[in-house]
């Protein structure tokens, strides 16, 4: 088996999946429908959706700040790997970034499955050591007096960064903010734009 | 452990792929990564092994392999061995099925059947309920917000979520979770044992040195028995 190669690492998970049906570990017809709710029901607009809520709704901001497991739960976003649920709010004054070292935790049901480079080792090993080269890496650009804060996940509290809501959109609807939310802003590697200035 | 999977604070990795800056690049770039992905959590939710087992099995993937490889080779690596050493099937199995199957044929972004089997709408509740890890305590706990403590210097060879770069660094509780199921425990009995859990925050001169070039905070989520009382001079 040669680990390194695509080709025969995906027959060799084909073959897995094959065996593992007729021993009664799975079904096709459920792979395709977990990976079909990954793919399409879990995902950022889950997580855009809760940081919207928390920046119109001060009595929900608190909540979420407070209890995030609780306030998720409220949307109906609890599931695998969101159990516990903490959300750590970006201001003026510190900037939030989470991090998993030790493999991949990220929380599902609001933000998907991870993005690769959030898997891979680059960023793993050094968001610890470097946070701001790293961040400049995503274009990310912080203020000298910014205090940063990296979260590393190394239990099963997850973490949810609320991104500063940005500047020019007190006229916008809930469903318009939603588009400004990105992925990345709710991992820490991102800052949000008004859309004027995007 | 102390494994190939423990990288935070190592050197040379160089910088995060451009290739995976790319705002539009899906998170699953290739349909075997969904699938091993599910088959994963089935025999999960099957009772084939528990989330601890899955990732030590990672843990225990040979250094130069886990290094090299792509991310599901990771899991592959582990969810084969686990069944394999719990006796659902063979590597010898697997060999043969790979070899009569041939290149497989995986479709692109399947869709969810408009009739699910009981079997995958457990999975899909699995997928909306979650599997809570809190338990619990059985003792009080021994440190409280505010303390400061030091991690121990750790070198267990099995299974344990202590990520190497904080061994005997200084830091402050900031948070006290109560008590969560102990990774080692079960990974390596499959029992759910309460321990304690708290956020410890550090300084990064504590865990890169004075001269280090960045002034950040730290905060990891670390099991009581990885810590003691910092040791106050009378």
């Amino acid at each position: 088996m040669d680990w390194l190669s695509m080709k025969d690492v995906a027959a060799r998970i084909n073959a897995l999946e094959s065996l593992m049906v007729e021993k009664g570990l799975a079904e096709h017809a459920a792979v395709d429908a977990v990976v079909a709710s990954f793919e399409n029901d879990m995902g950022p607009l889950n997580g855009a959706r809760v940081v919207v809520r928390a920046w119109t709704d001060p009595a929900y901001q608190a909540w979420l700040l407070s209890d995030a497991t609780a306030a998720i739960a409220d949307m109906g976003f609890t599931g695998l790997q969101t159990e516990h649920l903490v959300a750590v709010e970006n201001t003026d004054d510190v900037h939030n970034v989470v991090v998993c070292t030790l493999c991949s935790c990220y929380p599902w049901t609001l933000l998907g499955i991870p993005p690769a480079w959030f898997k891979y080792p680059q960023y793993r090993a050094r968001v610890v050591k470097e946070p701001r080269s790293v961040l400049g890496e995503f274009g990310v650009v912080l203020g000298p007096d910014v205090q940063i804060k990296v979260w590393d996940s190394s239990a099963e509290i997850r973490y949810l960064v609320i991104p500063q809501r940005p500047a020019g959109t007190d006229g916008m609807s809930a469903e318009e903010l939603i588009t400004l939310v990105t992925r990345n802003s709710m991992v820490g590697t991102d800052l949000l734009t008004s859309p004027q200035a995007a | 452990m102390h494994g190939p999977h423990d990288v935070g604070g190592r050197d040379g990795l160089g910088p995060v792929a451009p290739g995976f800056l790319e705002p539009d690049l899906p998170n699953w770039r290739y349909p075997f990564e969904g699938r091993m992905h599910a088959v994963t959590a089935m025999a999960i939710a099957r009772g084939a092994f528990n989330l601890d087992e899955q990732r030590h099995g990672i843990e225990l993937m040979p250094w130069a392999d886990y290094t090299d490889s792509t991310y599901y080779a990771h899991w592959l690596f582990s969810v084969e061995k686990l069944l394999h050493d719990k006796g659902f099937l063979t590597h010898e199995e697997v060999d043969a099925r790979m070899e009569e199957l041939g290149e497989p044929q995986m479709a692109e972004h399947p869709r969810k059947p408009a009739e699910l089997s009981p079997f995958a709408q457990q999975m899909i509740d699995v997928l909306w309920a979650g599997t809570p890890h809190d338990l619990p305590a059985q003792a009080p706990p021994r440190f409280a917000v505010g303390d400061e403590v030091v991690v121990k210097n750790l070198h267990d060879t099995g299974h344990n979520r202590l990520p190497g770069y904080l061994n005997r660094s200084r830091g402050v509780v900031t948070h006290h979770y109560g008590a969560h199921h102990d990774p080692a425990a079960s990974a390596h009995e499959q029992v759910e044992r309460p321990h304690h859990l708290y956020v410890v925050t550090f300084a990064a001169d504590e865990l890169w040195g004075e001269r280090t070039s960045e002034s950040f905070d730290l905060a990891a989520d670390l099991f009581e028995d990885y810590l003691e009382p910092l040791a106050v001079s009378v």
